[in-house]
């Protein structure tokens, strides 16, 4: 896969404060990057330097294989953490005004505007002033604001924060509907679970160094503990249990419902022979590989919780 | 990236110019100035309603020396004496003051009295013409007494006007004094007033974009000193179109008003002059400064290098305050945050009013000549002191200065705009905005 940008070695420090240490990315053409790590990390000095708000203290970022220049910021669509907008300003306007910086045409924004004024339904939004809509009104707007422009990368810092469900579903949609039109899309995030399921490839950053980079699935792969999650009527003794030198040890139980969520961990070689010991004892209603969650590899990894 | 500040200039000054309050201010503003300059012309002229003022003169010492003015006109009663002219006076309304004088002894003139409705009063104006007229016909009648004739009278009366002459290396030029002081003083004042507004209105609007955190989505389109320079830009476009529609209301209204009224423009300011001095100033004295000396003053005043430096020291003035402004506005993370900052730049603004009474009196003196060269002060002090001082190698000095200023005020305002935008939650010293300076 072609990589659209790539980050070699970069480092910023603010003061005394370093804020990136010898950080190096590449994110691949058409991908969901997720950028993940706690309050603090970097990510949005990263993304800053990415976006041409800052420049690196060292290193290089390479835009399509080009060293940035000021061209490739209207390829770029960036929605920081902290929202806001003009307050006093027409909603109308002020898309206008801010698409016109990333180098539409008038006509090209009025086109544009058609199919979102229709996805989003804020017609009757327009003339309204930015201040007398709700803050997820205003989020809505501001994420046409980011997209309007059909950039190739499209960076949504915390994307999800402020969103009710049913809106951060409607915006999940239209991320997966970019995503197909060939957008490149970086999430950054400390709440991972929130993006998680979108990611193709995802990079870990803590205290300013990257700690893990790679595809969602291969890293979750790698991080495989051997653990499935039996669904039985009751809990599971694993200590009664030895058959053909299989070891089972029995993690954690979960109460869902009636059921009880057993995570045992097994070097059984594949599901069959687990189920083959379980089956004689107990009445198994479901059974499925455990994957550990990013925030359970975070805690791996760092050795402390993602907050 | 060219037509990007062409945007921004642009939404700056749309979003301004629309605002209910730069159209309120922009009505108010002639309003209020055309108010302070008819007011005082309507009162001279008592609501411009003529008066009639009956004279009823016991003494018989000054039949006919009163002197009707457009709006004040004697007339002698026919009634007996003093009594019954108050009665002829409280029936009829036409009458608006009773002038009574009695037998006079002109060694000793005592009991002249002067009635007027209740509410209603007698004019500072009124008053006046009938004191000089009394006094100056007492006098008169002493220096008969004493053997003096009116014919001596009018060769000794000696009617002088100073012709105010400036010398420079160019020769011998005509000014006034009065016109210089006015003329520096209202440029000073205006270049001191638009920079402080719309240099603070640079700020907030700084601050705004800070707050609200578009700054972040509009410095990932353009450069920072782009959106600064489009921000300072397009506020100073706001202040011009504001002078422009002021003094083209301004314009209209006192032509409309001069129409109006019927007074000409001169006329109305040597009566202002005469009000500023009080009532005590006499009619006469007014008269006495011949209109046309005004007009010569005027007509001396070098209008289009004072209009041609005003445009300059307006702009780069503001130009340069706005620059530090926005600065201000980049390092504070809301307007209450402002006050350490804003001190030093407000203080020479301040100072340079303070010193204009200085400036004025002395206009070559050593005070006035250094701050007009020092940039943060020079756009007012060089504006007083112009009309004094004409134009020469001093003004080309301080131009140049104030363009070195305004570079300079630039550059360190795009430093710290650049770090201080993107800085939230911190109270910045004045030690780390050295260090912003720095930062690659």
């Amino acid at each position: 896969m072609d990589t659209l940008i790539k980050v070699i070695e970069v480092t910023k420090k603010y003061d005394k404060f370093t804020a990136l240490d010898k950080v190096s990315l590449s994110i691949p053409k058409g991908s969901i990057y997720g950028l993940l790590g706690p309050n603090g990390a970097g990510k949005t000095s990263l993304i800053r330097i990415i976006t041409r708000i800052t420049a690196a203290d060292s290193g290089s970022v390479l835009f399509n294989d080009e060293p940035l220049q000021p061209k490739h910021t209207t390829l770029m669509g960036y929605l920081p953490e902290e929202r806001g907008l003009y307050r006093k300003m027409k909603v109308g306007e002020q898309l206008m005004y801010l698409s016109r910086l990333k180098g539409l045409s008038k006509e090209e924004v009025h086109q544009r505007l058609k199919y979102w004024i229709d996805r989003f339904e804020i017609k009757t939004w327009m003339h309204k002033q930015v201040e007398e809509l709700s803050k997820g009104m205003q989020q809505k707007i501001q994420f046409i604001a980011t997209v309007l422009h059909e950039p190739q990368l499209i960076i949504l810092d915390e994307p999800f924060s402020g969103f009710d469900p049913v809106n951060a579903n409607v915006i999940k949609n239209e991320i997966l509907r970019l995503k197909e039109l060939g957008c490149t899309i970086i999430f950054s995030t400390h709440r991972m679970e929130s993006v998680e399921e979108l990611c193709d490839n995802m990079a870990l950053i803590n205290r300013s160094k990257k700690v893990l980079e790679g595809e969602k699935e291969a890293i979750k792969s790698s991080f495989s503990t051997n653990t499935y999650a039996v669904f039985t009527e009751e809990e599971i003794d694993t200590s009664q249990l030895h058959f053909n030198g299989i070891d089972l040890e029995l993690n954690q139980s979960i109460k869902q419902g009636k059921l009880v969520k057993n995570l045992i961990k097994s070097n059984a070689a594949n599901l069959n022979d687990l189920i083959n010991v379980l089956m004689p004892h107990y009445q198994i209603h479901g059974v499925q590989e455990h994957i550990p969650s990013m925030d359970e590899i975070f805690i791996q990894l760092v050795g402390r919780k993602m907050e | 990236m060219q037509q990007k500040i062409f945007l921004i200039i642009a939404r700056e000054y749309l979003t301004r110019v629309r605002k209910k309050s730069f159209i309120i201010m922009s009505i108010l503003g002639p309003i209020l100035i055309a108010t302070i300059y008819i007011v005082p012309i309507w009162l001279t002229q008592a609501g411009s309603e003529d008066k009639l003022v009956a004279v009823k003169d016991e003494s018989g010492l000054f039949e006919s020396k009163f002197e009707n003015t457009e709006s004040i006109f004697f007339i002698e009663t026919s009634k007996k004496n003093c009594d019954d002219a108050k009665i002829e006076f409280l029936i009829n309304d036409s009458l608006s003051a009773l002038l009574c004088i009695p037998e006079l002894d002109i060694e000793e003139p005592q009991g002249i009295k002067l009635y007027s409705r209740q509410g209603e009063g007698v004019s500072a104006v009124m008053k006046s013409i009938i004191t000089s007229t009394i006094q100056q016909e007492i006098e008169r009648l002493r220096l008969q007494e004493r053997g003096i004739e009116q014919e001596v009278l009018d060769q000794i009366n000696a009617n002088i006007s100073i012709d105010l002459l400036n010398i420079s290396d160019d020769g011998e030029q005509d000014m006034s004094a009065v016109a210089s002081t006015v003329i520096g003083m209202v440029g000073g004042l205006l270049v001191y007033f638009f920079t402080f507004l719309y240099g603070a209105q640079v700020m907030r609007g700084v601050i705004e974009e800070k707050t609200t955190r578009i700054v972040e989505v509009i410095i990932s389109s353009v450069k920072p000193f782009q959106l600064m320079m489009g921000k300072i830009v397009g506020i100073a476009a706001v202040g011009f179109t504001q002078l422009m529609i002021w003094l083209l209301l301004a314009i209209v209204v006192i032509s409309f008003s001069t129409l109006l009224l019927g007074v000409d423009s001169i006329q109305a300011s040597s009566d202002n002059v005469m009000l500023e001095q009080g009532a005590a100033a006499s009619m006469e004295q007014a008269e006495q400064l011949p209109q046309n000396e005004i007009l010569k003053a005027i007509s001396t005043i070098n209008f289009p290098l004072i209009i041609g430096a005003f445009i300059f020291y307006f702009l780069f003035g503001y130009l340069m305050y706005a620059a530090l402004f926005g600065a201000i506005g980049a390092a504070v993370d809301s307007e209450t945050d402002t006050q350490q900052f804003m001190l030093p730049v407000t203080v020479p603004l301040i100072v340079s009013i303070a010193v204009s009474g200085i400036v004025i009196t002395d206009p070559n003196g050593s005070i006035a000549m250094w701050l007009s060269f020092i940039p943060l002060t020079s756009p007012v002090i060089m504006m007083i002191r112009l009309p004094f001082i004409g134009a020469g190698w001093q003004l080309l000095l301080s131009m140049f200065l104030l363009i070195l200023g305004f570079i300079a005020a630039t550059w360190l305002a795009a430093k710290i705009y650049r770090v201080g935008i993107l800085m939230y939650g911190k109270k910045v010293s004045f030690k780390e905005l050295g260090k912003w300076i720095f930062y690659k």
